[in-house]
């Protein structure tokens, strides 16, 4: 899958998560700099994701993604 | 580093010297302060004019011997020098000093002392530390850090900055009155008074309250243990207890404890464990027919 | 030796003095051998359990480190889990269970003479047991390579300043400092200081303070009426807040004279807008602790099940922070609201977050000071189970608040200590929540007004401090 039609589902799945229909993505995005994504419904969000992408995480790699940018490489690595 | 070090000592200077500063100051009030509490002590251990009859105890005797009344019809000059929630630490070291001052003809010490546990109320004698070597000897004595601590003097008058200002007033002669209270409702509803219990003696305070009967005694004072009424059945080993111990001084016993005129009338009464102002003018009444009895007056 | 008691204000000088003199490479032993001093001043005894989880945890964290495959590397992280809440379980736990048999027993009127052991819990154990587990798990995750030094090892577990209530730590943050080479330097020391000094004001000033109006009436609750319960109640926050965040905030400070960087326990919990804000400011470190290492997970292996799998996450975390405090009827319970509240909160979020934007209400003074006082009733609504101590004694409280009145019980003097020492908590707090940078005292630039800030907090812990005892009560967790 390319880049883009990954960013482009990817802001889909967060506008729909965090009810913000202006929400843009940038790779330094993290869940700081996002109304209501806490611990609380980032699990919301990473099911999200993986029912969108047909894909599954494992737990350690969750550490592993501190911003947007680790995120959509670690779903390019599991789509491709 | 080396002038953190300086900045620090420079602080802890600072600390000191403000402490002391405040210390002299607050100390001034505390000498003159109108507090139902403190007054007493103030009087017992600095302004104490050679009283001839002098009551000791907690709050169970300041509330319930009407100095004044008792100045009155013997002639004798009475202070009540009891302090709310003072035991026989505070009550020893308050006799020696009297006692170098001057010899009182009669001497009362509540029994209740003998349980009274807590030793918060060592702190009220910290004002006197400095230039007492009784109340030093006794602080001392039960705990070897104590006089680190009261070099300071925020720690000499820790938390009484706000009692010192806050002047009552309604304390004559060291009497202070308790008005009948709407509580007694409860207490006069009550047919069967509860078991009271028996309640434990430590060994060192036993050690001290014989020490100061017999400290009074020596020094030719008529002493009186005061076993003071309560809303609740004396429990007879308790009783026995305390009668054993003050049997072993010199002391006369006047026993309330199961004295059916006073227990039997709740009105006289302000909680369980004191008398309201009419139960004090009986009591004091008592005492000084006790008094004229054993010839004091 | 707890941080009050005036053992401490000799033993704290002394290790500094013991840090200064040792070369910084082997300052890491000198804080090992003060911390196992420390330890073992309070409980000698349990010294022993301290080095044996430190043995286990440092042979499989290693074994961890060597094994190839994930599902062996899985087994030895959780044999080692295991060995390490085996005490923690028996010391905690067994009395509870025991009881528990006890009066099953009883019911069936079975007299089995099975002997009602009562253990003194170990200091400090609930808080090394989640750090040494929090260390195994983050080997295992690779977080961190297991360190090789035994010695840091027994040290990152014994560490005097948190071993007794914390925060709590992860070896992540820690182990990477004790092998630094750790220097005395006056900033750390200025930073340290002042944050014992703020500590000692709020564990001492107010916490103390309060307790001794609190403890009256709660400890006489068929006595008191309905009103004087609900201000004890009311307080009740302010007293904890005081005690827990103090004792921290002197955690934090002792560490950081020593060079070291502990994270913060509490932030201005009070002025939080819901509870899922205040569970991000009121013992950080346990509740970062448990969203890493118990909530993390569950919620991970439920997020099929969307907002629900959540809500049971949540559910099951808080009731095991419930029972980390004490194995009682109590803590579940006052776990379980914790999680009720979250799970609810979780649930509207939503419709919350649209309610807010669509009335501009995020810079409203009224909504946001409802939301501060409203998440304040419900903490306080949940720590009556805590205070009350017995499921009884806190339906008795909900019951009198709601309808014995009478006339207030006030012990005046206590209270306005009280309120002084609260105010000024208080106004400090509210400054730095909203005006950050603006009026600072301790940090001001100029260094009078420091020394007189300095001067006038030293002096209030001095002339209205508790300073006759009075152990915290976090203290046998």
């Amino acid at each position: 899958m390319e880049l883009t039609a990954i960013t482009d589902n990817l802001t889909n799945v967060f506008q729909k998560t965090f009810d913000d229909t202006e929400l843009t993505l940038s790779d330094d995005l993290t869940a700081g700099d996002v109304d209501n994504w806490d611990s609380l419904t980032h699990m919301v969000l990473i099911g999200e994701i993986e029912k969108e992408f047909n894909i599954k995480f494992k737990l350690k790699e969750l550490n592993k993604m501190n911003t947007v940018g680790d995120l959509i490489g670690m779903i390019k690595s599991k789509v491709s | 580093m080396k002038i953190f070090l300086a900045k620090l000592l420079l602080f802890l200077a600072l600390f000191v010297a403000a402490d002391m500063v405040l210390g002299m100051l607050v100390g001034h009030f505390h000498l003159k302060t109108k507090n139902t509490v403190l007054t007493n002590a103030n009087y017992g251990f600095v302004g104490y004019k050679n009283d001839d009859i002098l009551l000791f105890g907690a709050s169970e005797v300041s509330h319930t011997f009407i100095s004044d009344m008792i100045t009155e019809e013997t002639g004798l000059s009475t202070y009540n020098l009891a302090s709310d929630g003072c035991g026989i630490f505070y009550q020893y070291a308050l006799l020696e000093t009297i006692l170098e001052k001057h010899t009182p003809k009669v001497v009362l010490l509540s029994t209740s002392q003998l349980i009274m546990k807590e030793l918060d109320y060592v702190s009220r004698m910290y004002p006197y530390y400095k230039n007492n070597k009784y109340v030093k000897s006794v602080v001392d004595k039960l705990n070897r850090y104590e006089r680190f601590k009261l070099f300071f003097q925020g720690y000499v008058y820790n938390s009484q900055i706000i009692r010192i200002f806050d002047a009552k007033d309604d304390n004559s002669s060291g009497y202070i009155a308790l008005p009948a209270e709407e509580q007694n409702a409860k207490i006069s509803e009550i047919e069967n008074l509860p078991l009271g219990l028996n309640h434990d003696i430590d060994p060192e305070i036993k050690a001290y309250y014989k020490k100061f009967m017999d400290l009074a005694h020596s020094s030719g004072v008529t002493v009186y243990a005061y076993f003071p009424p309560q809303l609740e059945i004396i429990n007879p080993e308790y009783l026995d207890t305390i009668l054993t111990v003050t049997k072993n001084t010199e002391a006369k016993v006047i026993n309330l404890s199961s004295d059916w005129k006073i227990l039997g009338r709740p009105e006289l009464f302000f909680d369980k464990t004191h008398l309201n102002h009419a139960g004090a003018k009986v009591t004091t009444d008592r005492f000084i027919k006790i008094l004229k009895e054993d010839n004091i007056y | 030796m707890v941080f009050t008691s005036l053992n401490f204000l000799i033993f704290f000088p002394a290790v500094i003095l013991l840090f200064y003199l040792t070369p910084s490479r082997f300052r890491w032993l000198t804080l090992l051998i003060s911390s196992y001093f420390f330890y073992l001043n309070i409980e000698p005894v349990f010294g022993i359990l301290t080095a044996a989880i430190t043995i286990s945890t440092y042979i499989f964290t290693r074994l961890i480190d060597r094994a190839e495959k994930d599902s062996k590397k899985s087994v030895l992280m959780y044999i080692n889990v295991i060995i390490i809440l085996l005490p923690l379980f028996f010391f905690k736990y067994f009395s509870a269970l025991n009881d528990g048999v006890f009066t099953i027993l009883e019911a069936y009127n079975i007299r089995w003479a099975l002997p009602k052991i009562t253990f003194l819990l170990p200091v400090g154990i609930s808080y090394y047991t989640f750090m040494a587990i929090g260390y195994t798990v983050d080997v295992y995750n690779e977080e961190m390579k297991a360190e090789k030094n035994i010695g840091i090892v027994a040290l990152f577990i014994s560490f005097f300043p948190l071993i007794l209530s914390g925060p709590i730590e992860r070896a992540t943050n820690m182990i990477p400092q004790f092998k630094s080479e750790l220097k005395l330097n006056p900033s750390n020391f200025k930073t340290g200081l002042q944050l014992i000094l703020w500590g000692y004001f709020m564990k001492l000033v107010v916490a103390d303070r309060l307790a001794i109006y609190i403890d009256v009436v709660y400890g006489n609750l068929e006595y008191h009426n309905g009103n004087s319960i609900l201000l004890a109640s009311i307080l009740y926050p302010i007293q904890i807040y005081g005690d827990l965040g103090g004792y921290s905030l002197i955690a934090i400070g002792v560490s950081k004279v020593l060079g070291l960087n502990v994270m913060p326990n509490f932030e201005r919990p009070f002025f939080a807008t819901s509870m899922a804000v205040f569970w991000r400011r009121w013992h950080i470190s346990l509740i970062k602790w448990l969203t890493d290492y118990v909530y993390t997970p569950l919620a991970f292996t439920y997020r099929k099940y969307g907002i629900w799998g959540i809500v049971l996450a949540l559910m099951i975390t808080f009731v095991l922070s419930g029972i980390w405090h004490a194995a009682t009827l109590s803590f579940l319970v006052w776990g379980f609201l914790q999680g009720i509240f979250l799970s609810i909160e979780a649930l509207l979020n939503k419709r919350r977050s649209r309610f807010v934007k669509k009335y501009k209400l995020m810079t409203s003074t009224i909504y946001i000071f409802l939301s501060i006082f409203f998440t304040y009733i419900l903490f306080a609504v949940s720590e009556v189970f805590i205070r009350a101590e017995t499921i009884e004694d806190a339906i008795l409280v909900f019951k009198k608040i709601a309808f014995e009145r009478g006339v207030i019980f006030l012990d005046l003097t206590t209270l306005a200590y009280g309120f002084i020492g609260s105010i000024i908590l208080f106004m400090s707090e509210f400054r730095e929540e909203y005006f950050p940078k603006k009026l600072l005292f301790f940090k001001n630039g100029n260094v009078l007004v420091r020394f007189a800030s300095y001067l006038f907090v030293s002096l209030l812990i001095l002339w209205i401090g508790i300073l006759n005892g009075g152990q915290f009560i976090y203290f046998k967790f």
